[in-house]
């Protein structure tokens, strides 16, 4: 029915017209009409065959997003996880490493002050007694001994503490090496987002519109939100002195 | 300071656990044990006899607001100081918190100074904690 309407609105006044001329014998219409017939089936060849190329290209579009999409989802993110699982191993070793340092060192600082600490004791009697004539060489002698002694160790421990320093600062070089990692998976997710938006806008979304997972994809006050990240995350105090003047207005 | 408060340090990164355990013996506290996570560390609250919590929110199985609802919840634990030690510092969190019944709560990264400010408050307003 609707494909006879469309014969009619489509050949119907053209058809007509020839055959009105025909009937009439005028030859000269006749052709005339019958050129147009021509021309407009012409054009609706062309025109059937624009619509043909067009899906076509969509469909190549389509094809193209959709194996970038099976690229991204089979290789790209699974390479991306286990990137971001050594960026992970990298700070966490990198941080150990500190920490070792550090809780090797704090003895060998506290083991200095401590002696430094017991001989200021001696040292001071030593010096009253030599100003009263009371002291005895040999406690002098004495005296040196452990001064020496101390010297030695405090020398040889700063060493120690120097180096273990040097060590911290090269345990460092991971935030560089975990940040280029990190760097790298943040412009593949540009792409996944970038893809998606393509394949979305292909589908007929308009990109602007809100959709309902938003609420989905935030995480729930309970489960915490992580880290505060500046300029994304919304409603978080900044400082420590914040927290303080917040939960004092809370009495706490 | 009581040098023999027992802690107990819950937090899902070990190396957190470490820096606030290496300043807890700083800070004179030796007697300090480690947990993972609020799943593991309720059995050992109920467990072992612990005179201050020092957790972290966000934790894989029960974060750190689900344990304090637990501690405040157990009437062996209720009064059990807690102090959240945490990266989350949006304000109705820092509200429902303390709604919950935290003892302090402590922004991430924070200082040595600001750990033993907050502790020595909590000691000093819930002598609870003090042992007997």
């Amino acid at each position: 029915m609707n494909a006879d309407c469309d014969l009619h609105a489509e050949w119907g006044e053209l058809f007509s017209a020839l055959s009105t001329a025909f009937a009439s014998g005028d030859r000269h219409t006749f052709i005339q009409t019958l050129d147009r017939l021509g021309e407009a089936r012409e054009h609706a060849l062309y025109r059937d065959l624009r619509e043909l190329s067009g899906d076509l290209r969509l469909a190549l579009e389509q094809f193209r997003l959709d194996s970038r999409l099976a690229t991204l989802a089979d290789k790209d993110i699974p390479d991306a996880r286990v990137r971001l699982d050594h960026a992970l191993k990298l700070t966490e070793e990198g941080a150990h490493k500190t920490l070792d340092l550090v809780e090797r060192s704090c003895p060998l600082a506290d083991r200095i002050a401590k002696q430094a600490a017991e001989l200021i004791g001696p040292l001071r009697s030593v010096r009253a007694g030599l100003l009263d004539g009371t002291t005895h060489p040999e406690s002098v002698g004495e005296l040196l001994a452990r001064l020496e002694d101390f010297l030695g160790v405090a020398r040889r421990e700063s060493e120690v503490v120097r180096g273990n320093l040097t060590e911290v600062l090269m345990a460092q070089t991971s935030q560089d090496l975990s940040g280029q990692i990190i760097r790298s998976v943040k412009s593949l997710v540009a792409e996944v987002a970038r893809t998606l938006a393509h394949l979305s806008a292909l589908a007929g979304n308009d990109p602007h519109e809100k959709t309902a997972h938003e609420s989905l994809v935030s995480a729930s006050a309970n489960q915490g939100f992580g880290p505060a990240v500046p300029g994304l995350t919304s409603g978080a105090v900044g400082e420590q002195t914040d927290v303080d003047a917040l939960l004092a207005d809370l009495g706490l | 300071m009581n040098g023999q408060l027992k802690f107990l340090v819950v937090d899902d990164f070990s190396t957190m656990r470490r820096i606030v355990k290496n300043l807890l013996n700083d800070l004179g506290y030796k007697n300090v044990e480690e947990a993972d996570d609020g799943s593991t560390a309720l059995p050992m609250l109920q467990a072992g006899d612990f005179d201050f919590l020092i957790t972290d929110w966000n934790m894989p199985s029960v974060p750190g607001l689900a344990l304090l609802k637990a501690v405040r919840a157990d009437p062996k634990l209720a009064k059990l100081p807690v102090l959240m030690v945490t990266a989350e510092a949006k304000r109705e969190q820092i509200v429902e918190a303390a709604q919950a019944g935290v003892s302090g709560y402590i922004i991430k990264p924070f200082t040595a100074q600001t750990l033993s400010e907050k502790l020595a408050k909590i000691l000093q307003t819930q002598p609870a904690a003090a042992k007997a």
